[in-house]
């Protein structure tokens, strides 16, 4: 065999050694509006990976708000709690969703009124690929 | 030997005491008594206040059914998030905001006077009627609806409270119907509306 055929195989395998990295993109992020006076709020997002490795949502923060947690909202019986989490995880090829009723980002002493159609920004640390800033949009608190 | 027989004897004596002490001690009280209709008692009149700061009486929402749900306005998430889906669903029941009285009352009326009520109420753009009262009146309220409710701890000396989600229905004479729990699905709750305001 020529030493020129082994190149493809060379190539593959090379390729094939590189380590899994994720891939990580934020969408929808919304936030719902609250009354005046109303100091706490939530957020939601998905975070897509499409990457061939997991990763973690460690932290997150809103410079609206004086302090930012990832909650989770849990239902035991018929009883709703809200606990902090650590983290959320984020597997390869798939995706976290922060949605009503399960995990979120709460939002408590919020400077300004979250009014419909306001804008701002949520800064996300992951695991792997680190600080992420993204733009949400407020929404109606009856439209979701 | 006299020894274990007397350790015996005293063994006896004792269990004699204890049996003895078993049939003459006082009857426990009265037995909780069971409702006899076979339906659950949830519900009942209550005045509480509204967000104009006068006393709501329940007999207001007699003569249409009504979505009744506990919460508190410094909840972020369960709250506004149920409140959001009742509106949708009277949305989709097509019968106007009259067919269906949606009732939004506080379990943290420690924080959350008329104002609050009112203020929380009036985001969803859409009649919601927001009530409080006094503690003592919240804890009565509470109970009527077997609604369970304790604070708990945040950072910063802020709390949270943790509640039951779960939605009464209750029918055009105030009688308790059915309810929609918190991971039902839309058309499930749908269906259970349509009922109630057939």
């Amino acid at each position: 065999m020529k030493p020129l055929a082994l190149l493809p195989l060379a190539l593959l395998a090379a390729c094939s050694q590189e380590p899994a990295k994720p891939n990580v993109r934020i969408d929808d992020v919304w936030a719902r509006a609250v009354a005046p006076g109303q100091t706490s709020g939530a957020a939601y997002m998905t975070i897509v990976n499409d990457g061939d490795a997991p990763d973690r949502l460690t932290r997150v923060n809103v410079s609206l708000a004086k302090m930012t947690m990832l909650h989770g909202t849990e239902i035991k019986g018929d009883v709703a709690s809200m606990a902090m989490v650590d983290g959320v995880d984020v597997p390869a090829e798939g995706k976290a969703e922060l949605k009503p009723g399960g995990t979120h980002v709460m939002m408590t002493g919020l400077t300004v009124p979250l009014s419909p159609g306001d804008r701002f920004f949520v800064d996300l640390e992951f695991a792997k690929s680190g600080k992420k800033t993204i733009g949400g949009k407020v929404v109606a608190a009856g439209e979701r | 030997m006299r020894n274990v027989r007397l350790v015996l004897w005293g063994a006896v004596a004792l269990a004699l005491a204890g049996l003895a002490w078993l049939m003459l001690r006082p009857a426990p009280g009265p037995m909780p008594t069971v409702q006899s209709s076979g339906a659950i008692a949830i519900g009942g009149p209550f005045t509480l206040t509204g967000a104009d700061g006068r006393p709501f009486a329940s007999s207001r929402l007699n003569g249409r059914p009504a979505a009744i749900f506990f919460g508190f306005t410094h909840c972020p998430d369960v709250c506004p998030t149920t409140l959001a889906r009742l509106t949708k669903l009277r949305r989709s029941l097509g019968k106007g905001d009259d067919a269906l009285a949606i009732v939004f009352i506080t379990v943290d009326p420690e924080r959350d006077g008329p104002k609050e009520v009112g203020a929380y109420s009036a985001l969803f753009d859409t009649p919601v009627i927001g009530l409080t009262g006094s503690p003592d009146q919240i804890a009565r309220v509470k109970q009527q609806f077997g609604v369970y409710s304790e604070k708990t701890p945040m950072p910063a000396g802020d709390y949270g409270v943790a509640h039951t989600a779960t939605v009464f229905l209750m029918d055009r004479n105030g009688q308790f119907q059915s309810t929609i729990a918190a991971e039902e699905n839309d058309a499930a709750a749908l269906a259970k509306l349509k009922r109630l305001t057939a």
